[in-house]
């Protein structure tokens, strides 16, 4: 088994797609950086410290005075009250929203450059066997003293490496980038999230690691379908198009998700569930649907699918 | 009992629709013996060798590989076995040495690097190895092939086709090396189409078509002109024009008998001592003789016989 997955790692890294990939993500951190900083410049938010504290106290002032005045509509009102609610918390927590730094920079655009990496992996696990299966290379494979399950395990061992690989260097290059273009702060300094129930502050650290780790998970299940499907169809295309067409649905599932919500079927369907890192600022995907519940789902989908591919690939006639 | 290092009996292949593209296939090969797998495209040469290496499963029969079942010890059979089923694939982005470390690595035994080249070295692909397999001819794609397959030193080789793509010279090299390794124990499972390649390659033919082998054949037995039981041979005597043995021979000696006129061609069938004699006989009652020939019954001739009689019956 040890020999076999030698056998893969250097078979991919002798291709030269990795390689791409592995550039690719450092260049695209790296744009991202640039680009981070470009807009936050633009913002012109108030970097000089001490003066965030009188800004957001004036803030405060200006938006109780709204609430009391008559002239102002009602969801005027309430908008101003969630605002003062919000600034006061920051306040109170000692965080400047405004303020960026190296880790403020990698809780914000970590999942964004990390959708690349899906992209890429989903690539990736597509290819591994199909690709043996078209060139007709795994005929030397199967008549080899292992069983086929080791084969297909050992590829995907590989495939799941790399795209933990690729994570690791975007983590790295991000935190190198944020810690040379911005200020640098401490793992547990707080940061603001957008959630959707409204912002609110956390330790960086929480958010950047439940993010990373969910986020991890979220993209092995883009790995396990796109691996499935390409040994069971044999066919690389359909392998990528499924999984790219399941990381944009999911992207922009958001009103399918609003339509559907309300029947009971939807909730045990795999696709809601895979924006698993959702959960690092928000409770519940869809109402009633927490992390436990999705994890449940997502773990029942993809052992079916896997026991699937392993009984069909061990039965499979090769024939070509 | 004889020391058989591959049994397959009954072997059974169905596929859709019914249709057995192998029906009740039972052959044994002797250690050490080139054993060709002979028979027409769609024979079901192929389907046999794929069922032999596990690539498909069988619908029926049992298949011992080296005193091993293939059913109970599958893994334990693999080991013993070294094959090119169809063209052999390569990775064709690495070098042909870098393929042959792949297959090293799937190997029970461990494999140095001395035994890699000695591999190349017999299939004299020594120029070529570091260069990427994408560079190759058909040609040196199959010689890497014989390579993968030999490499763990295997009791029991299958090629299926291995002269697909061999120029005269290749052909001329494989038999050699096949030779080389039949001398170190290996035994050889060839299929081809191609007859004469067999006749010159196999101790031993199975004769397979539509799915059944029809006739085992010993390759020496056909290729001498004589038949096993005695020791007598066709001869075509070419004489001059208008000139007939038909009398002449006609109740001359039992020990010639005349098979057939052809033009001025005649053949003739006696011991293979007796022809000397013959010739005399025939300078003595003035016959002009242009040549006498020892008609060699080839692999062909046995084909298309037996396939004919296969197909009367």
């Amino acid at each position: 088994m040890i020999s076999l997955l030698k056998n893969e790692w250097i078979k991919l890294w002798t291709k030269k797609q990795p390689w791409i990939f592995v550039i690719l993500i450092v260049v695209i951190t790296v744009g991202i950086s640039f680009l981070y900083q470009a807009l936050e410049s633009n913002m012109g938010s108030g970097n000089q410290s001490g003066d965030w504290q009188v800004g957001l106290e004036m803030e405060i002032e200006s938006d109780q005075e709204l609430m009391n005045s008559s002239d102002a509509e009602a969801w005027d009102r309430d908008m101003a009250e969630m605002r003062v609610e919000q600034n006061q918390a920051y306040l109170e927590a000692g965080v400047n929203p405004n303020a960026v730094t190296n880790i403020s920079f990698l809780n914000d655009t970590f999942l964004m450059a990390a959708s690349f990496i899906t992209l890429f992996s989903v690539i990736v696990a597509s290819t591994v066997v199909s690709s043996e299966l078209n060139t007709g290379t795994i005929k030397q494979l199967l008549i080899r003293p292992f069983e086929r399950w080791q084969f297909l395990l050992s590829k995907f061992i590989i495939v799941v490496l790399f795209s933990l690989i690729l994570i690791v260097i975007l983590f790295v290059t991000m935190l190198l980038m944020g810690t040379i273009l911005f200020e640098t702060a401490s793992w547990g300094s707080a940061v603001l999230e957008w959630g959707a129930e409204g912002n609110f502050v956390a330790p960086g650290h929480e958010l950047i690691f439940s993010k990373l780790g969910l986020y991890t998970l979220n993209m092995l299940v883009f790995v396990i379908i796109s691996f499935c499907i390409s040994t069971l169809f044999k066919s690389q295309a359909l392998a990528v198009g499924v999984g790219i067409f399941t990381l944009f649905f999911t992207n922009i599932s958001q009103p399918f998700g609003m339509l559907l919500e309300n029947k009971a079927w939807y909730k045990f369907i795999i696709l809601p569930h895979l924006s698993l890192p959702e959960y690092a600022r928000q409770g519940t995907l869809i109402e009633g649907v927490t992390l436990p519940f999705s994890l449940m789902i997502i773990a029942v989908y993809c052992i079916i699918l896997m026991t699937i591919t392993t009984v069909y690939f061990q039965k499979k006639d090769i024939a070509y | 009992m004889e020391d058989f290092v591959l049994e397959v009996e009954g072997l059974t292949k169905t596929v859709k629709g019914n249709k057995k593209i192998v029906n009740e296939m039972s052959f044994q090969m002797k250690r050490g013996e080139i054993l060709g797998l002979l028979g027409p495209n769609g024979a079901g040469k192929t389907t046999t060798i794929r069922m032999l290496v596990g690539l498909i499963g069988k619908t029926a029969g049992k298949v011992v590989i080296n005193g091993k079942n293939l059913d109970v010890e599958g893994q334990r059979c693999k080991e013993d076995i070294g094959a090119i089923v169809e063209n052999p694939a390569f990775y064709e982005h690495i070098s042909g040495f870098k393929n042959l470390q792949q297959y090293a690595r799937m190997a029970r035994q461990n494999i140095t690097t001395d035994r890699l080249n000695e591999v190349v070295q017999l299939v004299k692909l020594e120029h070529a190895i570091h260069d990427k397999v994408k560079t190759y001819s058909l040609g040196m794609k199959q010689r890497l092939g014989v390579a993968q397959a030999i490499i763990h030193k295997p009791a029991v080789l299958i090629l299926d086709e291995p002269t697909n793509g061999l120029d005269p010279q290749g052909i001329r090299d494989l038999r050699d090396y096949l030779k080389v390794l039949a001398k170190e124990g290996t035994s050889t499972l060839v299929s081809s189409h191609l007859l004469s390649e067999m006749q010159l390659m196999c101790d031993r033919v199975v004769i397979m078509e539509r799915g059944k082998v029809i006739d085992v054949t010993e390759v020496s037995n056909i290729s001498n002109g004589s038949d096993s039981d005695n020791k007598s041979v066709l001869i075509a005597v070419t004489v001059a024009e208008g000139q007939s043995l038909d009398l002449v021979l006609d109740g001359a000696s039992s020990n010639y008998e005349l098979m057939k006129t052809n033009g001025n061609v005649v053949t003739i069938k006696l011991a293979h001592d007796k022809i000397p004699e013959l010739n005399r006989f025939l300078v003595k009652k003035g016959i002009d003789v242009f040549g006498i020939e020892i008609v060699k019954t080839t692999l062909e001739d046995r084909f298309l016989q037996v396939t004919n009689l296969a197909n009367e019956g």
